[in-house]
């Protein structure tokens, strides 16, 4: 299968425009002259949303850390939006794609940092109050650069300006999410968990996987997983999360949570399988307790609940059930994943579906809903979906087969 | 193919143990009270290296933003060393590896900015001079949060301190990173070997990849360009790989492919034109390409610096009947900023570039590349790695240099 559609033309430059807009305004809003945001590609894909979603700009170059001298900011690109005035964009290759960017003023240079504070002058920010959004999606390093260039500017750090503008999936985001980023992900976790038998090791999973969604132009970002003995981990190998060596036997549980990306776009969800598919009755009722929770939440989740009403039916759903009830009970190692779900897009965004978070569900919101039990003495099982929020529901986007067993 | 060794077992305990105490003689020659690392991981390679270096811990929780709420400094870990104290870890996960990290004492919370800040306080060094290592490693918001839990600790700024401590090869991570080139050897074989008419590049590193996961080695990117824009280092974005056009005869074909296998890198690349028969122009450009590296990694002793290294490849240039041909044909070639760097598990020195004196010594591992581009013709980039010896320069890459005839 190849790729459906081209991501990077997909968007029309005018819906550009319009999030760069729509961040000016929220920058007015919020009493600022202007908003630099900063973001960071190199490969990786978890650092790299708002400037992409503002310019359509990724920076491929490898990451190099400030210290050695061979540049600023390397890998960044920084949107710099006066509330009045035109867009400027600092990125740090001279192969950037002229063709894609959307931006008023484009700059490349090595010396991201050095270039970000001459664009602050030429954009007369210089001195003003200036929202710095993006202070989890830049190095320290560059941070501190910043801080230097930046002069007599007031930076206030307005890391969630343009999330907010991002949360709500335009119905041209809702139709690339929907019939393209779904499609690639569900083929990548359909393929890895197809590919979970005897004799295999958790590596040739992720091939599988990856000899699915390269071709369609996806994006592995990882796919935690744990199986057999560690299973009632959430993941056991690091670097990469998978295991290349143990070839797994009959009556493993394996289960993946997997994310990835097509034209910047996240899939992220997961399955768990019993190796053989002849599982034993309290492996079988993990599993269905596991997708049974996460599709109570997803039949819960309605624009107008919160991050908090959609946590508390998962909750519910927890305490009552016979099989949670089942699991012997043991002393938390740390404070672990506190939350049902979460809204995706291009990075983890809100609303968080959690204890106290308020955030109101909208149409247009793209949300992962997920839930691993298991403790050292039966294993361990995961599972997730996806989908967006519509008028009157959620509409679940994970078409990837459920259970293996007959 | 299964990996033949487990390399994350591979470095002793004592081993990691004698790295924390060199840290901590560092900081103590540079008159401070203590070492404070720190990294990040969340299944990326390119800011993790000085922790796991110093305890063999890496996260692979996917990272999480400060602003949620959910934590802090999620994907992060912290390494805390008084300069006469026991080595603090805080780690991000419950799932950290018992079985092979490397510290007196480790903390796991979501909450790892505030672990450090009770660490820094536990070991005495709240208020006192510590040594910052990891600025270039960490996010934004990891470094605003350290600067308020800190209090009117001294942060001096040390981003090379555990470096300068890497730079240096050991035996036993001389086992690793052989097997890392030998992996990437293969891989790049893979792609070259894939690059041919009708195959897009998404085909070429899907070839690579069907040798890089089954061994257990992490396939980081593979920068790559073909076609009427060859030119250029890389073109696509988010896959650095084309997966719509077909190679047709006489695309010039190039990628820069780094991976890693046990937190150790290969960083290298070549050129192939699709059919195997070169025009004279992109002949010259690759032939140049292989022979500069080539003729650097010959000159490379122990005892030059990383300038002198430069200054070979310049003179190269300028004196070599292929060099001055190249200079005719191909007056615009990319900006000659340096030629080559360390590696291991990041980037680093040396930079074989100008004014760069980090003197080269035996055991330093090293990659030397070159790139010629011309628009209208295409680039040719050609790299290696190896290892400084006693006496010069051990290519460890073993994947063929041309394919034409």
């Amino acid at each position: 299968m190849t790729a459906s559609v081209d991501p990077w033309t997909f968007f029309p430059a005018k819906e550009y425009k319009d999030r760069q807009d729509r961040v000016r305004k929220a920058a007015q809003e919020a009493g600022l002259d202007g908003v630099v945001v900063y973001s960071r590609g190199g490969g990786p894909v978890d650092m790299c949303a708002d400037a992409l979603y503002l310019t359509n700009h990724y920076s491929q170059q490898p990451y190099v850390a400030d210290h050695v001298g061979v540049g600023s900011a390397r890998s960044h690109g920084v949107v710099i939006l006066p509330v009045e005035g035109p867009t400027i964009l600092v990125l740090d290759i001279p192969w950037w794609r002229r063709d894609v960017v959307v931006a008023d003023d484009v700059r490349a240079s090595i010396h991201v940092t050095d270039r970000v504070g001459e664009a602050l002058k030429d954009a007369k920010l210089y001195g003003k109050r200036i929202g710095v959004s993006g202070t989890s999606y830049m190095s320290a390093a560059a941070y501190i650069g910043l801080q230097k260039v930046a002069g007599d500017s007031t930076l206030e750090i307005v890391d969630d300006l343009v999330e907010n503008v991002r949360i709500r999936k335009s119905p041209r985001e809702q139709d690339f999410i929907r019939n393209h980023v779904a499609k690639v992900g569900n083929a990548a976790v359909e393929a890895m968990l197809d590919a979970a038998v005897e004799g295999a090791t958790e590596a040739d999973c992720v091939a599988a996987a990856l000899n699915a969604l390269v071709p369609m132009g996806g994006v592995l970002y990882d796919a935690a997983c744990a199986s057999g003995p560690n299973a009632h981990q959430f993941s056991w190998d690091r670097a990469p999360s998978h295991n290349a060596t143990r070839p797994m036997e009959k009556g493993d549980f394996f289960h993946v949570d997997c994310y990835g990306t097509f034209g910047g776009y996240l899939w992220d969800f997961g399955r768990t399988r019993i190796v053989g598919d002849e599982p034993t009755d309290q492996q079988r009722d993990l599993i269905e307790a596991t997708i049974e929770c996460v599709e109570v939440v997803c039949d819960a989740i309605k624009p107008g609940k919160t991050g908090d009403d959609i946590l508390q039916v998962g909750m519910k759903w927890l305490t009552e059930s016979p099989v949670v009830k089942s699991i012997p009970e043991e002393e938390a190692e740390t404070e672990g994943f506190p939350a049902v779900g979460h809204g995706i897009g291009m990075s983890w965004e809100g609303p968080w579906l959690m204890e106290g978070d308020q955030s109101v569900l909208e149409p247009g919101m793209y949300l992962a809903a997920e839930m691993m039990l298991g403790h050292p003495s039966m294993g361990g099982t995961f599972f997730e979906h996806n989908g967006l929020v519509t008028e009157d529901g959620f509409e679940i986007l994970t078409t990837c087969r459920k259970r293996w067993w007959s | 193919m299964n990996q033949p060794f487990d390399p994350w077992s591979k470095i002793s305990p004592d081993e990691y143990r004698a790295r924390q105490d060199r840290a901590r003689q560092s900081a103590r020659e540079a008159g401070l009270d203590g070492v404070l690392v720190y990294s990040r991981g969340g299944a990326f390679l390119d800011m993790h290296a000085d922790v796991l270096y110093l305890t063999n811990h890496y996260s692979q929780l996917p990272y999480v933003a400060d602003h949620f709420g959910v934590g802090s400094a999620i994907s992060h870990a912290a390494v805390i060393m008084p300069v006469e104290g026991p080595t603090v870890l805080i780690v991000d996960v419950p799932w950290w590896r018992r079985d092979l990290v490397v510290a007196d004492e480790v903390r796991d919370t979501s909450f790892v900015t505030e672990a450090v800040g009770q660490a820094l306080r536990d070991t005495g060094l709240l208020g006192k001079r510590v040594a910052f290592v990891g600025a270039g490693f960490m996010t934004a918001s990891a470094y605003l949060g350290l600067v308020e839990v800190a209090g009117d600790t001294s942060l001096v700024r040390m981003d090379d301190l555990v470096e300068k401590l890497r730079v240096i090869t050991s035996p036993a991570e001389r086992e690793i990173i052989r097997q890392a080139a030998t992996i990437g050897s293969q891989a790049i074989e893979g792609i070259m070997g894939a690059a041919v008419e009708g195959n897009t590049e998404a085909d070429a590193v899907g070839a690579a990849l069907d040798v890089t996961i089954p061994a257990g080695a992490v396939f980081y990117d593979a920068a790559c360009n073909s076609g009427p824009l060859a030119h250029h280092y890389a073109w696509s974005r988010l896959p650095s790989y084309d997966v719509q056009r077909p190679f047709k005869n006489g695309d010039i074909f190039h990628v820069d492919c780094y991976g890693v296998f046990g937190g150790y890198q290969w960083d290298f690349g070549r050129t192939r034109v699709i059919g195997d028969q070169p025009t004279g122009p992109q002949q010259a450009l690759m032939d140049a390409a292989v022979e500069i590296v080539g003729h650097v990694c010959d000159s490379i002793r122990p005892g030059m610096t990383g300038g002198d290294v430069f200054a070979v490849a310049e003179r190269w240039l300028a004196e070599s009947s292929p060099g001055q041909t190249l200079s005719e044909q191909v007056p615009n070639f990319e900006h000659l900023g340096h030629v080559g760097h360390g590696i291991g598990l990041s980037w680093s020195v040396p930079w074989l570039m100008p004014d760069d004196q980090t003197m080269l010594e035996p055991g330093m591992y090293v990659a030397v590349e070159m790139m010629f581009g011309k628009e209208g013709v295409g680039a040719a980039l050609h790299e290696e790695n190896g290892l400084v010896t006693e006496d010069g320069f051990e290519v460890l890459t073993t994947t063929r240099q041309r394919w034409h005839s």
